[in-house]
């Protein structure tokens, strides 16, 4: 018997150290893009925050106290050197620690995408599932063109639609979804009605089509043919042998849906006003708030690196065939 | 606007109210009797995550009126007109050429902490201002203080010069009293309401506060001041009853809101404006007669009709509106007239295209404006090329610069203010850069002149100047559109968004 070297006994290991270190990587390019990508807009925090009382006295002393004298790749280090200690420095706009500004925002952001996460993943699995299941019949033309159509529009057209539509027709939700005047827990259901919806409705399509494909592809298989042939119903292949199979594709495909949500809350927090980390980073770009638009980015691109680790993660803990070291070679 | 058909009571009120048919006391719009209870909610952009609790930080539609809603200032502006209306102060009266001003302040106004408002209080406010590191837009008002000396309710102020419109300067919102001391900004003022939640950029949320001295006042039991930048998100969340009042309203789109059950709109006469600026300072427009030819070549009526849908009032390249008491009708009009324009053109010397810069940055209105212009300048052979710059970056980079390009000025709390900070040779904000000798003296005499009279005199000197020589062309006030719902009664329009800052001590629900 062959004794499997250290490097394929581990591939486990393998695996979180290469894509720890890309992701870190990657990180790291992020924030210098979005460093320098702020950077280069004409204006700067001094401008923005003086506007059109900006005198050349007043703008030379609030560039000094902001350090915004100082040179872009110099600033960009200081930064990083504070950073990588946990010091997001504070905001360039209100000279409030940057941590204090961002975590009630993540908060919301988070609170906004698992709520629509856990309306989105059943409908679409469940809708993909289906459609597999009823192949070419009009349920899955009907669900194929409804979910192209709104995978073609663009994600703040279908917020307008629901805020005309329910808000100023209906009146049912409000058309601003910023924290409840006033207002319990209870008042949040009624905020987050209309982007939870919006959500659901722009990144269930995505999802629906994957999944559908990924079972399709296991029922493509020979041993679905086999099972076919023994005169097996094609309601219990899909549910006992394709599902079985198709699961670690489909929950790439969730946790990848999650990341896509988190890019999608940006549009849709702007559209509703809603007090998120997306509006947050708008909001800030607008006033160069170089400090608290670099933390964004970070926690944007630090999530959506993490979720697509995750993704590939769980595919390979559930797949043992990809878990094992390559046998027989 | 057309008032002969379909006009709501409310409308007849406000447009009346614009023409100055009604001296606008308070309870002037009465519909019902006050009554106490309710929760307000306001709409209105210029927020930002960035925004703070420190009055010198106050610069935008949201912070005059959140400022407007926790604190008081000294003295108080009222109506179409401008009136002056007591706030902290009960009386006050001028001497010695405008250069000495005494305050005789309320003794029974106390702070949201419970403490009452005293001179030291009023002293440290205006102070502040004026610190080595204040960007305050009031800086120069509190920097034009000598000193200030209290007896017990009085206060008595030094400036360094004559001013008459001082009383009238210290209206402007950021001059709020705030507790002596106070370096933690954290919104404690005298106000009718105070804070019981601040998300910056957000929304903030208040609840009255039971010593305000005003008796008559603060009818609703909460207040909401909601961030909303974006219009079409003000005027959705009006249409949906989310908010009950929504400041500056797209003119485009307001009068179909208007159709809506339940809600109307306000127009206000506001000295706000969006113009065009030819630097007298360099070719090509160092020229008087090119300036005067671009002058008579622009259709103000079109502009009027076209650009604000017929909401405004015509300018004549002066900052002061015709609304305004100190408005000069006696000197001569500037309208369109090609045939003039052509000819002064000519005479300019100068041929080829001139270049227009304009953008979003200086409002909506400045953009379809330059095109409008565009069509009018070439039926008089004057052939204007438009460059349209991106918004970023606007203020630091075309605004006072190019030679020509379009600007925009909010509403001052005095037309002294607009025309010195503007106009005159030696402000950082002349950006025209034009330079009139007889004009700067005209405004310094007219700051010290005791006399009405004398004043609006000198006034109409200096707007004859600017309007025949200057560099700013000023077609049209557009007038600002505010939704306010039917169940508000009690609201008072001025000049000034959200009943000149102080809607939410004004109205109650009926």
């Amino acid at each position: 018997m062959n004794l499997p070297s250290r490097k394929q006994l581990s591939p486990m290991r393998d695996f979180i150290v290469s894509r720890g270190v890309s992701g870190a990587v990657s990180l790291l390019l992020v924030t210098f893009l979005v460093f320098v990508g702020t950077a280069l807009l004409p204006g700067d925090t001094a401008s923005a925050l003086l506007g059109q009382n900006a005198t050349p006295e007043a703008l030379a002393a609030l560039r000094r106290d902001l350090g915004l004298d100082q040179p872009l790749l110099l600033r960009y280090l200081g930064w990083f050197a504070h950073a990588v200690r946990g010091d997001f420095g504070t905001s360039l706009a209100s000279g409030r620690a940057v941590s204090e500004v961002l975590l009630p925002r993540l908060g919301n952001s988070l609170l906004l995408a698992s709520v629509a996460a856990v309306f989105l993943l059943p409908v679409a699995v469940g809708g993909g599932i289906a459609a597999a299941i009823w192949q070419d019949s009009w349920f899955d033309r009907l669900l194929g063109f409804t979910s192209m159509l709104f995978l073609a529009m663009p994600a703040f057209l279908v917020g307008y639609i629901l805020i005309y539509v329910f808000a100023v027709r209906m009146g049912w939700f409000p058309s601003m979804s910023v924290a409840p005047f006033f207002g319990g827990a209870a008042a949040w259901i009624n905020i987050l009605a209309l982007p939870v919806i919006s959500l659901v409705i722009i990144g269930q399509a995505h999802t629906m089509k994957l999944t559908r494909t990924a079972i399709l592809a296991v029922l493509a298989t020979d041993y679905v043919l086999m099972a076919e042939v023994k005169g097996i119903s094609r309601r219990r292949i899909i549910l006992r042998h394709a599902l079985p199979n198709a699961l670690s594709a489909i929950l790439s495909i969730s946790i990848l849906t999650v990341a896509y949500l988190i890019v999608d809350v940006v549009v849709i927090e702007m559209v509703f006003s809603y007090p998120g980390l997306g509006k947050l980073m708008v909001d800030s770009v607008s006033y160069r708030d170089l400090t608290v638009v670099q933390a964004c980015g970070l926690l944007f691109a630090l999530i959506f690196i993490g979720m697509n680790f995750l993704a590939d993660f769980l595919a390979l803990l559930v797949n043992p065939r990809q878990r094992e070291p390559a046998r027989g070679a | 606007m057309d008032h002969r058909t379909g006009m709501s009571r409310r409308q007849f009120i406000a447009s009346t109210a614009a023409l100055g048919l009604f001296a606008a006391t308070a309870r002037a719009f009465a519909q019902s009797a006050p009554k106490k209870g309710g929760t307000l909610a306001i709409g209105i952009e210029g927020a930002s995550t960035g925004d703070t609790l420190d009055p010198r930080t106050f610069n935008s539609p949201y912070w005059s009126v959140a400022a407007g809603t926790i604190f008081n200032t000294l003295v108080e502006v009222q109506g179409p007109a401008n009136e002056l209306k007591p706030g902290l102060a009960k009386s006050w009266e001028g001497s010695n050429g405008g250069k000495t001003w005494v305050f005789d302040l309320v003794d029974n106004a106390t702070f949201h902490n419970s403490k009452p408002v005293t001179t030291a209080d009023v002293i440290y406010s205006l102070q502040i201002h004026n610190a080595e590191d204040s960007r305050s837009n009031s800086r120069a008002i509190a920097a034009g203080i000598a000193s200030m000396t209290a007896d017990g309710f009085k206060l008595t102020v030094e400036l360094t010069e004559g001013n008459y419109f001082f009383p009238a300067m210290l209206s402007n919102y950021p001059l709020c009293i705030i507790p002596e001391g106070t370096t933690t900004f954290d919104g404690v003022g005298s106000g009718p309401y105070k804070i019981a939640r601040f998300s910056p950029g957000e929304v903030l949320e208040l609840t009255r506060h039971d010593g305000y001295f005003k008796t008559d006042a603060a009818w609703v039991d909460q207040v909401v001041i909601l961030a909303a930048n974006d219009p079409a998100a003000r005027a959705s969340a009006f249409q949906s009853g989310q908010i009950h009042i929504a400041s500056m309203l797209d003119t485009r789109t307001a009068e179909l809101i208007k159709t809506l059950p339940g809600k109307a709109l306000v127009t206000l006469s506001s000295s706000q404006f969006v113009g065009f600026n030819m630097r007298a300072d360099m070719a090509p427009f160092d020229n008087a007669d090119l300036r005067m030819a671009m002058k008579l070549a622009i259709d103000r009526e079109d502009v009027l009709k076209r650009v604000y849908g017929g909401m405004g009032r015509i300018g004549n390249d002066t900052p002061i509106p015709p609304n305004d008491p100190l408005f000069a009708a006696g000197i001569p009009q500037n309208s369109y007239n090609p045939e003039k324009a052509a000819e002064l053109f000519k005479k300019s010397g100068f041929t080829g295209p001139l270049q227009l810069h304009t953008s979003d940055a200086a409002t909506v209105p400045a953009v379809d404006m330059a095109a409008l212009f565009k069509e009018h300048a070439a039926k008089a052979g004057i052939e204007i090329e438009i460059i349209r710059d991106p918004a970023d970056g606007y203020w630091s980079n075309v605004w006072a610069q190019a030679p020509f390009h379009a600007t925009v000025w909010g509403a001052r709390p005095t037309a002294d203010m607009i025309l010195t900070t503007a106009y005159s040779s030696a402000s950082p904000g002349n950006d025209t850069h034009w330079a009139n000798a007889d004009f700067d003296a005209a405004i310094a005499a007219a700051r010290g002149a005791p006399d009405e009279a004398k004043r609006l005199e000198i006034y109409a000197q200096a707007q004859a100047l600017l309007s025949s020589d200057g560099g700013v062309i000023i077609p049209v006030f557009g007038d600002v559109v505010e939704g306010v719902a039917t169940m508000v009664q009690g609201y008072v329009p001025g000049t000034q968004p959200v009943g000149n800052y102080r809607a939410a001590e004004q109205v109650w629900f009926a």
